[in-house]
């Protein structure tokens, strides 16, 4: 009978392992590219997997096999980006950040230009428009298209200024073709941003790009990989940490615990009252006399202080990278405006596998507090409570360009008396009771 | 495909991370050397998926000091090569190199110009045939059923080119196409208008791994295909072939000779394996045994399945 | 005892892999509500209501606390003993095994699984009765997975030796029957699946239900001519009169089972509810909570610490025990998660009544200012709470494949104090307990491609 717990790995093979496929998992055979039907796992609900070999033969019938699969990966791989000249997206590489166009700089004032200050100019984008991020690097003059409704933003002479990760992103799907400015080339001023009409291969975009502006490979791994399921993912406000946040995280060291609570001690003083014996000491802490209920004995055993996050209010410092939330993400459903986005759908943190361990409780919690209360509905199933926990978020950890995810929730079983609940009726309910009226 | 570009091979060094930009690089390396990397680039043909992936191929280090070590392939300080390359480029390279493109660009455009007629007959005729079918045999409905998916497969590759103007606009104008008409390129390699060589300058020492490299080294002089394992439960996976073909045997965890491990961490990696039908594996190199400078020689490794008794 | 057996057979029956169509007689289900009805070894004996104004109920108070007090209720505390040199706990009195299983799901029978039940095994091994036990089934099941693979093996060499003769036959201009249309029918033929398909799993476990069948069918053709009954074919030859109806009073066979309990559990029972003594090795003399809890940090290392060795907060022992005593307390049944790569396993009621929903991991935190004081305690701390990302998928997609979900566990430990030294006479175990405290994470995988909505 404890073997029930056994049998589910059987069961698993049928039933409940297809929710863990994903075919992104693992390497597909690339002749299956063609397969329309293939890639379109949202809409069925047993996505199919090429057909692999247990092992090497000697066969020549699956060496030929192997050999089309990976021709098929060649070309596939090899397939160029084009653009077609009546819509051909052009793009301009701005290696120091936003700038004003040539045109205006005549025109602007000649202090505000001066090459000392560039740095400040850098820091302050405000000249040429509120919005423009500093990190941003590409400029686009004639941006259309679907893409710019969540990519980009305009500076006061309409060119929309991307963030290196939207540039490179549009650049490696065929989207936009970025141009090296003049100053990159040897041409013009040092701060020439004119387009010199070279074209960015994506070998020189990731060089010049990657890295720029707190984008890890990490980070943007997460960034293409939730773009081309078409989420919307914009940068949270804990991209970057700034040094007054830095400060010493030691000194906010008040751990919120909470003990059985007033009511718990008091159900304790009339348990020793009944019982006579209260001896937390040496214990028996159930007490030596007689017992009235199971629940009393319960409430009395209750010694552990656990973690409330509801009644906690502590100071909630700053989350520390990597344990911040860098991105927010939209569902493609989600109605969005760049100009004002919405609450995020989901919130995610990016954490390098190879350097890092998993989080400590101060990691973690820092993080968690940082995300909104969003307390299970008192009304629903006790494990639904539970799973839901009181706060989330999604760990995205990458492993050299293979990310996992991982959404991670603060439980409070503490909250929740399992021992009060009503006995279920059936033999066999993988749960607690489950409300009559479920269904509304 | 079949072709085997120069040695060494550069391997990219940006931001920490190793990559390859080249297609014939990547190809050849999968065949030749046994390292697959990690596509991490969108493919511009089928861009809103994650199912296929494409360039560039991600390495891990353990996979470029590999290479290195082997002289199959050098680290390359990319962001430097480029930002100094493209200072020192001469005003007629760039010319040229532009002209290059620009004859691309015609070439691929008349190209899709005689596919999309083609295409567009083929369609044709087939809706004509189509269409004469049915009125013959109205009653016969199972062939639009099959039809309509191998078109759209066809479809996929050719039409997914932004473009506004339909087939037929380009059909009717005149073949000779003008400067004008090129298709933009975005070309996935800086060469040829940077060297494909970069100069030793730019070339940096040897990547610096995890203590598990020695293991990995082990599996694939043992002829293994490894790939990062996170996702998995473990540290790498381990194919006996190429995992386009094959599926993994080994879900592969590295420990130090005398590491304390723990005995659950064994019991949860042997259930892991045993549930998905692979080995869990663990090994690591005796520091004590010679390893006469090659990597990942004096690395034992030992299986554990689960037996379940 | 009669209730046990086929309590047994019927969740054999459970057990048995779908194959068998025409279910046999089922055995009755035995009552669980009934037999579990107490969830914990404690007796409850429930106050008459108390009503202020009724005088009447007052007096029913009193004076059932009178008769507490005069004549107390007989209180039954079980006996174990702790076995130094394997550092583990054992019951080995019949009731009290049975009390604390069926009270609170404590303990495994040191020869069964989980619950004990060797003794109605072995019995049935002996074909001293009916039916099959669930280790059979289990053991059986293995065997025919086994054999389902090696047969699947064999399939597969066979084709590809018969594809490497055609190769080389077309090689050498030879034409032979194409191998592929002597092998199996069900082969698909459109392009891409063409590859050395595998017989699959599903198909060479149909061939074997019909092999099966065909032999339960000559099976009982048989029946009508032998007398002998199937299981006593089984019997061990070297006894040859334990066969027959005759001796199935079985006694014969003595227990040799035991009920071992965790270090947790026994101390949860000890210090926690007061329902059980545990006596020294010598089983004269019982081990006072206080020394019991020392000699269990002790015991959490290996080899086993020196009885003169402080107690340290972060003993294993203290850490995991805060962790059952939490999760008990809420009304958990809390069993190992060993099996599963996970410290605990949490049971709503206990196994007989479901799955364990929630795996527990438990880590040691280190936030106190204390622990980060000096350097040295500092990377000794990080050590020590440091886990693997790789460790923790390969964790958490256990408990997917068991579909079950991961809670994390923090323990934060507290600062130590003066009264854990070992030559210290007062130790507060409850003041010490309610120095540490818990918090809980649920780890679940998130899927992109399915969270789009």
């Amino acid at each position: 009978m404890a073997d029930l717990d056994e049998d589910a790995i059987n069961n698993s093979t049928t039933g409940g392992a297809h929710a863990d496929i994903d075919l992104s998992d693992e390497t597909q055979d690339f002749r299956m590219l063609n397969n329309l039907s293939f890639l379109d796992t949202a809409n069925l609900s047993l996505p199919k997997r090429g057909e692999k070999d247990f092992e090497p033969n000697p066969t020549v019938f699956q060496a030929d096999i192997l050999s089309a699969s990976r021709q098929a990966m060649h070309n596939a791989l090899a397939y160029p980006r084009l653009h077609h000249p009546k819509n051909l997206l052009i793009g301009v590489y701005a290696p120091n950040g936003p700038a004003p166009p040539a045109i205006s700089k005549s025109l602007d004032t000649v202090a505000e230009e001066a090459p000392a200050e560039k740095a400040a100019e850098k820091a302050a984008p405000v000249s040429i428009g509120a919005q423009v991020p500093a990190d941003a690097c590409v400029y686009v003059t004639k941006a259309k298209g679907p893409f710019f409704k969540s990519l980009g933003q305009a500076d006061r002479w309409s060119r929309v200024w991307l963030l290196p990760e939207e540039a490179l992103y549009l650049l490696e799907r065929g989207t936009l073709d970025i141009r090296w400015p003049r100053c990159a080339v040897g041409d013009g001023d040092e701060d020439d941003i004119e387009d010199s009409g070279l074209p960015m291969s994506l070998q020189a975009a990731y060089a010049c790009l990657m890295g720029r502006g707190g984008l890890t490979m990490e980070r943007y791994s997460v960034f293409t990989g939730l773009r081309r399921l078409g989420y919307a993912v914009l940068r949270a406000p804990g991209w970057s940490e700034s040094d007054e946040e830095k400060v010493s995280q030691a000194a906010a060291q008040s751990v919120a615990r909470q003990g059985p609570g007033l009511a718990g001690i008091f159900s304790r003083f009339m348990g020793w009252l009944c019982d006579g014996a209260p001896t937390t000491a040496v214990g028996p802490v159930a007490g030596l006399g007689f017992h009235h209920s199971y629940d009393r004995i319960y409430r009395k055993l209750s010694l552990i202080p656990f973690y409330d996050p509801v009644t906690s209010a502590s100071p909630s410092p700053q989350p520390r990278l990597p344990y911040a939330v860098v991105w927010h993400v939209y569902k493609p459903s989600t109605s969005f405006r760049k100009s004002a986005p919405p609450d995020p759908d989901f919130k995610i943190a990016v954490i390098n596998a190879r350097t890092t361990t998993i989080p400590t409780v101060s990691q973690i919690w820092t993080l968690l507090e940082s995300t909104p209360l969003n307390p299970p509905r008192p009304n629903s199933q006790l494990y639904v409570r539970l799973k839901n926990g009181y706060r989330n978020v999604i760990l995205a950890v990458v492993d050299q360009g293979v990310v996992s995810y991982l959404k991670i929730a603060d439980a409070a079983f503490g909250k929740e008396k399992l021992y009060a609940q009503r006995p279920s009726g059936g033999n066999k309910n993988r749960g607690p009771p489950r409300h009559k009226f479920k269904k509304r | 495909m079949n072709s085997s570009p120069d040695l060494p091979i550069p391997i990219s060094y940006i931001a920490g991370n190793y990559f390859v930009f080249s297609v014939d690089a990547a190809t050849f390396l999968r065949r030749e050397h046994h390292i697959c990397g990690v596509l991490a680039g969108t493919l511009p043909q089928v861009p809103q998926q994650n199912v296929f992936t494409g360039l560039p191929l991600e390495l891990m280090p353990e996979e470029a000091r590999l290479l290195v070590e082997k002289g199959v392939g050098c680290i390359v300080d990319e962001v430097n090569f480029q930002k100094q390359g493209m200072k020192s480029l001469m005003e007629e390279d760039r010319k040229k190199y532009l002209k290059e493109l620009e004859s691309q660009g015609l070439e691929s455009k008349q190209l899709q110009i005689r596919r999309k007629e083609r295409l567009r007959e083929e369609y044709l005729k087939k809706k004509n045939e189509k269409a004469a079918a049915k009125a013959k045999k109205a009653e016969e409905k199972q062939d639009t059923s099959a039809a309509p998916s191998g078109e759209d497969s066809v479809f996929l590759f050719d039409d997914r080119q932004p473009s506004t103007s339909p087939s037929h606009v380009s059909s009717r104008r005149s073949s000779v196409l003008g400067a004008s008409d090129a298709m933009g390129i975005t070309p996935a390699i800086s060469h040829p208008l940077l060297p494909q060589q970069p100069p030793a300058e730019h070339h940096l020492p040897l990547p610096e791994v995890p203590s598990s490299y020695p293991l990995f080294a082990h599996l694939h002089s043992k002829g293994y295909f490894l790939s990062p394992g996170l996702r998995f439960g473990c540290q790498y996976m381990a194919y006996p072939g190429d995992p386009l073909r094959f599926h993994s045997h080994f879900l592969a965890v590295a420990a130090e000779w005398d590491e304390q491990l723990d005995l659950m961490t064994i019991i949860s990696g042997g259930r892991l394996g045993t549930g998905v039908k692979k080995g869990f594996l663990i090994g690591g190199a005796d520091k004590s045994r010679d390893d006469s400078g090659v990597a990942g020689s004096n690395v034992r490794a030992f299986s554990i399945e689960w037996a379940g008794m | 005892m009669a209730s046990q057996f086929s309590f047994n057979a019927a969740s054999a029956q459970e057990q048995q892999p779908i194959p068998t169509k025409p279910r046999p007689q089922r055995h009755q289900r035995p009552d669980y509500r009934h037999i579990h009805r107490f969830p914990l070894p404690l007796t409850v004996r429930p106050l008459p209501p108390l009503i202020p104004h009724n005088p009447i109920s007052v007096i029913s108070v009193l004076l059932s606390y009178l008769t507490y007090f005069i004549a107390p209720p007989h209180h039954a505390i079980h006996s174990a003993y702790f076995d130094s040199n394997t550092s583990s706990v054992h019951v080995t009195d019949e009731k009290t095994i049975r009390a604390l299983w069926e009270m609170g799901f404590f303990g495994k029978g040191s020869l069964s699984r989980s619950e004990p039940t060797w003794i109605e095994q072995e019995k049935k091994r002996r074909g001293l009765l009916g039916g099959v036990t669930l280790d059979e089934v289990t053991r059986q099941r293995r065997a025919e997975r086994r054999d389902l693979k090696l047969q699947r093996a064999r399939s597969e060499k066979l084709i590809i030796e018969q594809r490497l003769q055609a190769e080389a036959a077309a090689r050498e201009g030879r034409t032979i029957p194409d191998p592929q249309a002597n092998l199996s029918a069900a082969r698909a033929t459109n392009g891409i699946a063409t590859t050395a398909e595998k017989l699959s799993l599903r198909k060479a476990k149909e061939a074997k239900i019909l092999e099966a069948q065909q032999l339960a069918q000559r099976d009982r053709e048989d029946a009508g001519k032998t007398v002998q009954s199937s299981t006593t074919e089984d019997n061990h030859p070297t006894e040859p009169t334990v066969s027959g109806p005759d001796i199935i009073e079985g006694m014969t066979i003595t227990n040799e089972e035991h009920l071992q309990l965790s270090n947790e559990e026994a101390f949860f029972l000890v210090y926690g509810l007061g329902a059980l003594h545990i006596f020294d090795q010598d089983h004269q003399t019982v081990l006072s909570p206080t020394f019991l809890l020392r000699k269990l940090c002790h015991h959490s290392y290996s080899p086993p610490r020196d009885s003169s060795t402080d107690l340290k907060t972060d003993d294993p022992f203290l850490v995991s025990y805060v962790v059952y005593h939490h999760f008990r307390s809420l009304g958990w049944v809390v069993r190992s998660g060993v099996k599963f790569g996970v410290d605990y396993l949490l049971y709503n009621r206990g196994p007989v009544f479901s799955h364990a929903e929630f795996a527990v991991v438990v880590i040691p935190s280190y936030d106190h200012p204390y622990w980060s004081e000096t350097d040295e305690r500092k990377t000794e701390c990080a050590a020590k709470q440091a886990r693997s990302w790789w460790w923790f998928h390969c964790v958490n997609r256990v408990q997917g494949q068991v579909q079950k979900t991961l809670v994390v566990c923090y323990v934060e430990i507290p600062p130590p104090t003066q009264d854990l030294g070992a030559t210290s006479a007062s130790l507060d175990i409850g003041a010490l307990l309610s120095r540490y405290s818990v918090r809980e994470l649920i780890i679940r995988r998130w899927i992109p491609n399915r969270s789009r909505d």
